[in-house]
């Protein structure tokens, strides 16, 4: 999978400012109010707009965890790039349901010289939602590998749904498993994301 | 005489150290003299999880809590014995978990696959506290009844 990069250079400081300018990105493509652009283009234009500031990849392996090695080696590029397509889908169908929300950014808290923490608050509809951004110091810099929405990680949730389907089912069932999801215009309502 | 109640005397000492052992199984589940490696993992909360608590992969015990402490930074650690031979990678995740809707709260461990294995005196940073379902259900069952800004 070809993941594009913005080719500026985030450093240790800039973590937030990277992660501010993300999500305002992703909120300006999501409530634009371009008629021309429907759900699904959105979804890939914000697909694009993410991976040049995030290698998704990374989110994606960690929530696969030890089932990795249970992917045949010629469908990883595809099941990576379906999953990451099911995760934006559910996001986007979530979020159009609703106004813009206004997002409360916190102080980043570094939890060791290779982890960190950016906590929000998602004011939503008159509710409020923490979201926090959990960061590991990669090669390529600073990158999400988790997500936490009102405490409940999107890693562990998805790593142990992994587990569960593959006590079964091999690589190929999760890519049709993959598609049918994706074929769900309604996803939004059906997943908790 | 002398002879026999001494042996009355053992017997009662047998029944409470039996007694005893009972007690210390029960209460821990835990195999007298199982080898362990200490991990520590750092929560946001840890309300609920006491010292001695289980710690579970897939529902089976894998160790134990041995302690729980304060952070400088106000974040709560748990000092965890884990069973020598269960291999853990640096990408696990520690989730606190209740048994049932009001059973004891446990730490559930969730491998990762990086390879790369976590070693005695290792932390797992990747955590998640305990769903505390009275804010969940305060929060969207009644609304927020902070005014808008």
């Amino acid at each position: 999978m070809s993941l594009c990069f913005s080719g500026l250079s985030w450093g240790h400081d800039d973590l937030s400012d990277k992660l501010k300018l993300a999500v305002s990105d992703v909120l300006a493509i999501l409530y634009s109010s371009d008629l021309n652009q429907d759900l699904h283009s959105k979804e890939r234009i914000i697909l694009n707009k993410l991976s040049e500031y995030y290698d998704l990849d990374i989110i994606i392996r960690r929530s696969i965890g030890r089932n990795w090695e249970k992917i045949q080696l010629d469908h990883r590029e595809q099941t990576i790039s379906l999953i990451k397509q099911l995760v934006i889908r559910a996001y986007v169908d979530g979020m159009m349901a609703v106004s813009e929300p206004k997002i409360v950014f916190h102080e980043v808290d570094y939890i060791s010289p290779k982890r960190a923490e950016l906590g929000t608050i998602v004011e939503l509809n008159e509710q409020t939602i923490s979201l926090n951004y959990r960061f590991g110091k990669m090669v390529s810099g600073w990158q999400i590998y988790d997500i936490v929405i009102e405490n409940i990680s999107l890693v562990a949730t998805y790593r142990k749904q992994f587990d569960s389907f593959f006590i079964k089912n091999d690589s190929g069932a999760l890519i049709l498993k993959l598609k049918e999801l994706l074929s769900n215009e309604n996803l939004g309502q059906s997943l908790p994301l | 005489m002398k002879n026999s109640k001494s042996i009355v005397g053992l017997f009662v000492l047998i029944g409470i150290i039996s007694i005893y052992f009972l007690a210390f199984r029960v209460g821990q589940d835990q195999l007298i003299g199982e080898k362990t490696y200490q991990l520590s993992a750092i929560f946001n909360n840890l309300s609920g999880v006491s010292k001695n608590g289980r710690v579970e992969v897939a529902g089976v015990r894998v160790g134990s809590v041995r302690s729980i402490e304060l952070s400088d930074q106000f974040k709560a650690v748990a000092i965890l014995d884990i069973y020598e031979g269960v291999a853990l990678e640096d990408d696990t995740m520690a989730v606190v978990k209740t048994s049932g809707l009001i059973g004891d709260r446990f730490i559930e461990l969730i491998p990762g696959g990086s390879g790369i294995l976590l070693e005695s005196g290792d932390y797992i940073v990747d955590t998640q506290s305990a769903l505390d379902l009275e804010s969940l259900i305060s929060k969207f069952g009644f609304g927020n009844i902070a005014p808008s800004e």
